[in-house]
């Protein structure tokens, strides 16, 4: 790089420009062969979140309960008749299948499980089971409550005794365990419509899978349509349609991203032609800083798409912090340009070169920062800036002085940057106010910064309207709880003691459930004994088929002279002795969404079984009961995403704080090694203390330290070293420089200030950073001239 | 000799009078075997009798019925013969059940309650007590130990259509909404005569094989008002006349306000501690 100033010296304008032609026409055809050869642009937003450390059975569980849940939709039909709702729920079940564009893969709404087979699959192990008041029952062998019991069923014609029954299950203890095994929700389903009664209202339940993500646009928009059409059949009357689902989220969120992109894009845009007209009576420069940021937009984006073969939709939006210090660069260039008139534009780029090329590397330095955080989003963005920058670069080197070099009408702009500079000089030759002005900036700090916290939470950082989220908790109240993000993953060595493990579990979890620390949990224990109970149940039956089978048949009235009756029970009692009920059974009657409970591993390894909890009102309570909770022969963990990932960020937070820590270090070496070490130490401290003001004003607005906070402060202290170091080269005159801070100051803020205002907290945090910093770094830079001055 | 003669005698006397004793204890063991069976065959009889004397057909016969399907115009001509529009109904039931499996039927009497808002009291007397509350989605049952048995009506739904479906059926009924049955059941129908006094037949096939299978066969009779319903379910999967039989007449039915022993009933279940457990609980 330092032999780029020697060759410029060598080269004329034209070969120059024709350097640069060649160069940027390689890259785009480059660029346009990667693209035909599958680089695309991926939009959605979850790529974008780190990867976690997991060991292959919790990444299996991940999977596959994030398989379960991402990309529904939930929609309940309320009506207040029960018929409207159910036909509308199939009516909208049709509409969303015959979709054309076949937006979601999957539309169901009752369980898809085989009740009729799952209901003989018991009934043939019954022998197998027994529940609790059995148990005791047969335990003490006590045969003739049990056989009171059945005779009041006998009696009732509501019950289920009938002639069928009785002779297979003479003491009808069958229809106790089966409303043991159903589940205690109140959701009911009829005509394959699920649904749930609450007050006189009815509401009928459908969950659509999305075909591709939520977060898709293409995808959301299809989905949206598709729902919307479907909406519209059933509208009308009496129906309310309530619906959740990470699509609706999706939706505020691109649409408050829209507004938002229109809006400050607009607004910074007509900001920076103003800046420009105003500051240079023509709109050249803006001409020619649009060639700079565009091509430094192209090699950006070539650089990535090779890097990466994808380009994360949220790299464009970070990316766009390249126009920030792009833009600079031919501000400088414009506003040395005005200083020195008699100036041809390669005299000009050879004065601005050495500032330029320490600004790049810095800046280049703290993109590649930002580069080593778990995201892969923000590695794309580092990448990105860092060759959209060294694009920008070497466009003004090769580019501008055949270009740029019409020469400028004076302008007053420059004569307001040289009072404004007096105005610093003045205030800080007077020691009163310097004193009071150092008191008072450490007295902020010290406040603020001591009122600093942070907050690592990641759903602190996307908040959806209130409309949604009332929406949301309306459904859930229909189902009845729905599920949590967390779950407990379970592990043994084979699935007996795994079985076994749950049940054991499961008394642990009804402690939890008792001391309010959950509402709900289910696991496939409870549709299943463990292996040991149904041996334990076979035995005590044995007190009826094999010792007393008699006796009961002659109590309970029973015909059987031939003695048919008898034998045949005790036939199949003895030959239901090697049948158990396994995982596998259930798992291939029952309800689709059991499998995704059951994890079995593909190299013989453990076996893992998921317990789903609801409605969590103490999760740190309950993770120490879970990590507390020791089982024969199994391990247990509770698998919390959402906290592991915002774990995770705190410690991106701390490390960013870190690498922001090294690169000021770093450039204090650079820079002592260039310049005498007070103006070392001054180049240093702007951005320092910029960074440092920043942090306690954030303190002071409550705004809880993030990891973006810090990814901006990493921005902070690019922009403001290049700030710094444009004043430190500018030795005699600095107004140009003045001049050409104050206006890539504004254009920065407009660029990014602005993003302060977004509905969107991480873009908020980002904006709000950014705005304070710059501006700091703005009021702080001009001081450099003092030490400027003093120096030479 | 006649002292050894006289009391040889007495013994003999002695022996005989033991032997007939134990003879006559024998028999009196004998007959008290065999009178629960008999009684029963008498109460039989008697019900067989008063079943002859109220010229109600055997529940054989009744299934005629499913041989008439009915119109839309039975049905209306039907609603609008059974003033359906009583907010209550109560009265006495007797009920019959001949299962093909047992020896003996089973027959049972007590008092019943229906209102459409509060459901139904099924309160069993003989042979022992037990009540039967349904109220919404909620079944209660009270056994004749006092034992209390709450279950939400999805759970029994699963092992038991008939709970769910049996309520939901009688409100239709009671409340004389025989059009809205027409959506869940193939009607049947079959009337002697348009006359308001004669008796009519419906008869219910489910639409829903699985409910078919669960529930049988239904007649419903009245005359005008509903006074018997009848149940047929196959008793075995090989002979297809093997009939469960379930028979309940109905008598002394009256639309007066809800007695106090049955607003006492209602009142247990609509309390907010019972209201809450919506799964089953079982409480001493």
């Amino acid at each position: 790089m330092t032999r780029k100033p020697v060759k410029s010296h060598l080269i004329s304008a034209k070969w120059r420009f024709a350097i640069w032609c060649l160069l940027f026409s390689s890259v785009v055809i480059y660029g346009i062969n990667l693209w035909q050869s599958g680089a695309k642009v991926q939009s959605d937003i979850l790529a974008m979140l780190p990867h976690l450390q997991q060991d292959e059975l919790t990444r299996n569980a991940l999977q596959q309960v994030e398989n379960r849940l991402a990309n529904q939709v939930y929609v309940a039909i309320v009506s207040s008749q029960k018929d409207t709702a159910i036909n509308a729920a199939q009516t909208l079940m049709s509409q969303l299948q015959q979709d054309p564009h076949q937006a979601f893969s999957q539309v169901t709404s009752a369980s898809n499980g085989n009740m009729n087979a799952l209901g003989k699959w018991y009934f043939d192990h019954r022998f197998k089971l027994l529940t609790a008041d059995q148990q005791d029952a047969l335990a003490t062998k006590q045969l003739d409550g049990l056989i009171a019991k059945a005779q009041q069923q006998l009696y009732s014609a509501f019950g289920i005794a009938n002639s069928q029954l009785i002779s297979q299950d003479p003491l009808l203890l069958f229809s106790d365990n089966m409303l043991a095994l159903t589940s205690s929700s109140s959701l009911r389903q009829e005509q394959g419509i699920l649904f749930n009664q609450q007050a006189n209202q009815t509401a009928a339940i459908v969950i659509a899978k999305g075909a591709q993500s939520a977060f898709n646009p293409n995808a959301q928009q299809q989905q949206l349509a598709a729902l919307n059409h479907a909406f519209a059949a059933i509208d009308g009357g009496d129906v309310q349609i309530l619906k959740a689902g990470a699509l609706f989220h999706a939706q505020a969120a691109t649409e408050s991203a829209k507004q938002e992109i229109t809006f400050i894009g607009g607004l910074s845009l007509i900001g920076v032609v103003i800046l420009v007209w105003l500051g240079f009576r023509t709109l050249m420069p803006l001409h020619l800083a649009l060639l700079t940021l565009s091509s430094g937009f192209v090699l950006a984006l070539v650089a990535t798409l090779s890097l990466f073969n994808e380009l994360h939709l949220l790299t464009l939006v970070f990316g766009t912090s390249l126009i920030g210090i792009a833009i600079d660069y031919s501000f400088h260039f414009y506003c040395e340009k005005l200083n020195h008139p008699q100036h041809n534009a390669n005299q000009i780029i050879d004065d601005i070169l050495p500032a330029m090329t320490l600004a790049l590397a810095t800046s280049s330095l703290a993109f590649i920062g930002i580069g080593f955080t778990p995201f892969p989003g923000m590695q794309q963005v580092a990448v990105f800036c860092a060759a959209g920058l060294f694009g920008a670069y070497i466009t003004l080197v090769l580019a501008f002085p055949l270009l740029a070099n019409k020469p400028l009408k004076p302008s007053n702009a420059l004569s307001w940057a040289q009072y404004y500079l007096h105005l610093v000089a003045k205030i800080s030759a007077k020691p009163g106010v310097n004193w009071t002005g150092f008191c008072v900036i450490g007295l902020v700090s010290f406040t603020g910064l001591l009122q600093l916290q942070h907050n690592d939470d990641i759903r602190h950082l996307q908040q959806s309207p209130q409309q949604i989220t009332d929406e949301e908790n309306q459904l859930r109240h229909w189902l009845s709880g729905g599920t949590d993000n967390q779950f407990i993953l379970v592990s043994a060595a084979n699935e007996t003691d795994l079985l076994e493990a749950l049940h054991q579990l499961a008394s642990t979890l009804e402690l939890a459930v008792n001391q309010d620390e959950l509402t709900h949990f289910f696991s496939l224990a409870s549709l299943l004994p463990s292996l040991s109970q149904q041996q334990k149940n076979y035995q005590l039956q044995g007190l009826i088929y094999q010792q007393h089978l008699p006796e009961i048949i002659d109590q309970l009235g029973l015909n059987d002279v031939s003695g048919l009756l008898n034998q045949s029970l005790q036939t199949a009692y003895i030959q239901a002795q090697p049948a158990n009920l396994t995982p596998d059974g259930l798992l291939a009657l029952g309800d689709s969404a059991l499998k995704d409970l059951w994890l079995t591993s593909e190299n013989k390894g453990a076996v893992g079984a998921i317990v789903l909890l609801t409605g969590i009102n103490n999760l740190d309570g309950l993770t120490k009961r879970i990590n507390h909770t020791q089982l024969n022969d199994a391990k247990v963990k509770l698998v919390d995403k959402v906290g592991d990932i915002s774990n995770l960020m705190g410690q991106y937070r701390q490390f960013t704080l870190m690498l922001l820590l090294g690169v000021l270090i770093i450039a204090s070496v650079i820079f002592c090694i260039k310049y005498p070490i007070k103006l070392a130490l001054a180049v240093i401290g702007v951005p320092t203390l910029a960074i440092i003001l920043t942090l306690s004003s954030l303190g002071i607005l409550a705004s809880p330290f993030s990891l973006f906070h810090a990814l901006a402060l990493i921005l902070v202290l690019g922009i403001g070293i290049d700030y710094s170091l444009f004043f430190a080269e500018a030795k005699r005159t600095s107004r140009g420089v003045m001049m050409a801070i104050f206006m890539s100051a504004c254009s920065t803020l407009l660029a990014f200030g602005l993003l302060a205002f977004s509905q969107t907290n991480a873009i908020h945090f980002f904006g709000l950073t950014l705005l304070l910093g710059i501006g700091y770094t703005f009021l702080l830079a001009p001081f450099m001239t003092l030490i400027t001055r003093k120096t030479h | 000799m006649n002292k050894p003669n006289r009391v040889a005698r007495w013994i003999n006397k002695l022996i005989v009078i033991m032997q007939s004793g134990l003879l006559a204890l024998f028999l009196l063991l004998l007959i008290a075997q065999l009178t629960p069976s008999q009684a029963a065959e008498v109460i039989h009889a008697q019900t067989a009798q008063t079943v002859d004397k109220s010229s109600l057909v055997t529940p054989a016969d009744l299934v005629k019925v499913f041989q008439h399907p009915a119109s839309t115009q039975n049905l209306q001509q039907l609603a609008n013969r059974v003033s359906l529009t009583h907010e209550n109904t109560q009265g006495l039931f007797e009920q019959t059940r001949h299962l093909a499996v047992l020896n003996r039927p089973l027959t049972s009497h007590g008092t019943f309650a229906f209102n459409p808002n509060l459901g139904m009291v099924w309160h069993q007397q003989s042979p022992f007590v037990t009540t039967m509350v349904m109220h919404k989605q909620q079944l209660t049952t009270i056994d004749s130990n006092g034992n209390i048995t709450h279950s939400a009506a999805k759970s029994a739904q699963a092992a038991n259509p008939l709970m769910q479906q049996v309520p939901q059926l009688m409100q239709h009924l009671l409340s004389g909404d025989l059009m809205a049955l027409q959506d869940d059941f193939s009607m049947f129908y079959l009337s002697s005569d348009a006359n308001s006094t004669e008796l009519w037949t419906l008869g219910l096939l489910a639409k829903d094989p699985l409910l078919q299978q669960a529930l049988g066969k239904l007649i419903i009779q009245g005359q005008p008002q509903i006074n018997r319903i009848v149940m047929l379910n196959q008793a075995s999967t090989q002979q297809a006349d093997r009939l469960d039989i379930t028979d309940i007449l109905f008598k002394q039915v009256n639309y007066l306000p809800i007695s106090r022993e049955n607003a006492a009933w209602f009142d247990m279940l609509t309390s907010p501690s019972a209201k809450e457990n919506s799964s089953p609980v079982k409480t001493q």
